[in-house]
């Protein structure tokens, strides 16, 4: 039996410690082994790499070819700079009426240089190759680079306004949560009640009364999306608050704040992340339908949910126009979705309701 | 239980008043009007219309005379619902919409008794299919877990959830309208019109219904009581029907109050691809023309439904879980 005077070296001497293995860490594992969730997360990282790399390399979205309207995929046209004097190739009698090059022999191997990939100057103006891999749209604008912009920009909407219900949705419920009592009761009656309120009548309402900003569509859906954040750190803030090193923080007398900040919320954050890559597909297909009715982001922005509305107006004639679109914005949609469900699983966060 | 049933009765009023006044005031100080869009008119004949519509009246008035209108004052159910199928509020409930400023001469009643029974006739068979569909799937994957049957059917619910449906709307009538000539692409008048729109919309429900009853199927199974039926030798069929499903569908229920509000009035959507003369189409365009009375009328009809709904199944709710009904 060790004396009380035992010198400490001794027990620094024994067997090193088990090295810990964090949450987060188990988490990986977990995740790791859910192929569907790490497939979902390529999908999606691939998806957006695409976008970014299509937006800052590739056409600008709003080009527009009145010759190359509704193209199909993999037309190619021809980029004009300056823009706001195209086609000067028609005073050279290159171009028929329908911007075609004609059969004379100069014309013949000026399209050939072009497709070529030359790069031709003529007067002021530079003419070269544009390839339209996804084809165009109705005014010639590319479709690629439209789905690219319009991509990032849905996932963009989604993450705003993702931030604006993490927002509201944290401090309410963590408020709630840790004072509880009364405050609590008033504050969830309050999230029941705007529960049951038809809240996509309210939003439609919103923008079609008082214009379509951008800004107004992230307050909007934000809005909405925060009551179920509110409840779920509501819930994970009373089970921690009760915890022993709680206790132990307020035994050291820490305040309030500090124990909010500092203790509670970095261990509410794995129920918070699962929440929000789960919310972000949610904001995405609100914002789309939105948009589709006609009150989401307005031209030339354009966002998938528009992309797809301009594609099912034209689908009998050009039906890739539909199919692009809305096969991109499925993609994005499932991807976070199995995802979000792998988080969960992994960090095994049980969606509780109450 | 009663105290439970009084409180959330309470509740719901109080919700609706608040949707009523918000909406009341949203409309009114929204900029543009309902005659902004007409011909120039002159000063008088302007300030004629206003008079006609009380629209000159100070707004506290028009909202106490509006909320006086909407308020139910009597209940005749043989008067509401007429033998031809057809819905009078007004001499059922004693509830006045008021007038309509777009369609001049037609009453906010009477476009609701011409338009909600084309959304209905649209919802019920969708809410069939998609019941039919969902619980089916959802069944069917929790007994068959992590066989192809269970993968089929939740990548199905996975793609119903991921797909919503304006693409999948256009997509199915490119395919079976357009390209098959099965059924028609638009309108509402023979069988082969109603086909499509009621499948699209019956799928949009199904998905999410596929994933709540597998959810709450495999959590049931796993249960004691489960284990005891099957220990005494009831048949599969009977664990499954009799004791399995009661439990594992209260997830479902729970989903079913503003699904079914939802699907009753109408999608925007399916009304809109499919050109259908139901309400849905109303809630959108009442708002971009600024007809006041039509848009309250709209979201009143459709709050009151949701929220009637949600108060029924949380009630359906507390009486099947016995943990809930007891409490008190």
């Amino acid at each position: 039996m060790a004396s009380i005077d035992t010198p400490l070296s001794q027990f620094a001497a024994a067997e090193p410690l088990e090295k810990g293995s964090s949450l987060w860490h188990d988490a990986w594992l977990r995740l790791r082994k859910n192929h569907l969730a790490l497939f979902g997360a390529g999908v999606m990282l691939a998806l957006v790499l695409v976008c970014i790399g299509g937006w800052l390399f590739g056409q600008p979205y709003y080009d527009q070819n009145i010759y190359l309207a509704n193209a199909t995929p993999g037309s190619i046209g021809i980029r004009v700079t300056p823009d706001d004097s195209p086609y000067d190739f028609a005073t050279f009698e290159m171009l028929d009426d329908e911007g075609v090059f004609t059969d004379a022999p100069e014309s013949q191997a000026l399209r050939a240089a072009l497709l070529g990939g030359k790069t031709i100057r003529i007067g002021d103006n530079q003419y070269s190759r544009n390839y339209h891999l996804l084809g165009t749209d109705k005014l010639g604008r590319d479709l690629f680079a439209r789905l690219c912009w319009g991509g990032l920009i849905s996932l963009g909407v989604g993450l705003a306004a993702t931030a604006v219900a993490l927002i509201i949705g944290v401090t309410y419920g963590a408020i709630a949560g840790f004072f509880g009592g009364k405050l609590d009761a008033f504050m969830m009656r309050v999230v029941d009640i705007m529960y049951s309120l038809p809240f996509t009548i309210f939003v439609i309402l919103l923008m079609v009364l008082f214009g379509r900003h951008l800004i107004l569509l992230f307050a909007a859906i934000g809005a909405v999306e925060w009551l179920t954040m509110a409840r779920i750190v509501r819930s994970q803030v009373m089970a921690i608050k009760r915890m022993e090193f709680i206790e132990a923080a307020r035994s050291l007398g820490f305040g309030r704040r500090r124990i909010i900040f500092r203790h509670i919320l970095p261990n509410i954050l794995g129920p918070v992340i699962v929440y929000i890559t789960l919310t972000i597909p949610s904001v995405m297909l609100l914002e789309a339908f939105l948009s589709y009715l006609g009150l989401g982001v307005q031209p030339p922005i354009s966002s998938l949910g528009v992309l797809i509305k301009e594609g099912s107006e034209v689908m009998e004639e050009y039906s890739w126009q539909l199919m692009y679109p809305a096969a991109i914005f499925s993609l994005m949609i499932f991807s976070l979705n199995f995802l979000g469900d792998g988080l969960r699983d992994a960090l095994d966060v049980k969606a509780s309701k109450d | 239980m009663t105290r439970f049933f009084i409180s959330r009765l309470l509740q719901t009023l109080l919700a609706l008043f608040v949707i009523v006044t918000a909406t009341f005031f949203m409309s009114r100080f929204a900029p543009g009007g309902p005659f902004t869009a007409e011909k120039s008119t002159t000063p008088e004949i302007e300030a004629n219309i206003k008079a006609y519509y009380n629209l000159d009246k100070p707004l506290w008035w028009q909202y106490r005379k509006y909320m006086w209108d909407v308020m139910p004052k009597t209940f005749r159910p043989t008067l509401l619902f007429s033998e031809q199928g057809g819905i009078d509020l007004k001499a059922g409930l004693g509830v006045d919409f008021g007038p309509s400023y777009k369609y001049s001469n037609r009453t906010v009643n009477e476009i609701i008794a011409e338009e909600l029974p084309v959304s209905i006739q649209l919802g019920l068979p969708a809410l069939a299919i998609a019941l039919g569909i969902g619980i089916t799937l959802g069944v069917l994957a929790a007994l068959k877990r992590n066989t192809w049957v269970d993968y089929a059917a939740s990548t199905f619910g996975m793609v119903g959830l991921a797909v919503p449906t304006f693409v999948v709307g256009p997509i199915f009538v490119l395919i079976f309208a357009l390209q098959l000539h099965w059924f028609n692409a638009s309108g509402w008048y023979t069988v082969q019109d109603r086909v499509l729109p009621c499948f699209v919309l019956g799928l949009a429900y199904a998905a999410p219904i596929v994933r709540l009853t597998r959810g709450g199927m495999l959590e049931v199974l796993n249960q004691d009581f489960i284990r005891t039926a099957r220990a005494k030798g009831a048949s599969e069929a009977r664990v499954v029907f009799r004791h399995a499903l009661r439990g594992g569908l209260l997830p479902v229920v729970s989903y079913l109050g503003p699904a079914v509000a939802n699907i009753l009035t109408g999608s925007f959507v399916i009304e809109t691809i499919f050109q259908i003369p139901g309400l849905g189409r109303e809630f959108v365009n009442s708002a971009f023309n600024r007809d006041y009375f039509m848009i309250l009328g709209t979201v009143i009809l459709y709050a009151t439904l949701i929220m009637t709904l949600n108060l029924l199944v949380d009630i359906a709710q507390a009486w099947m879980n016995p943990k809930v009904r007891l409490e008190n």
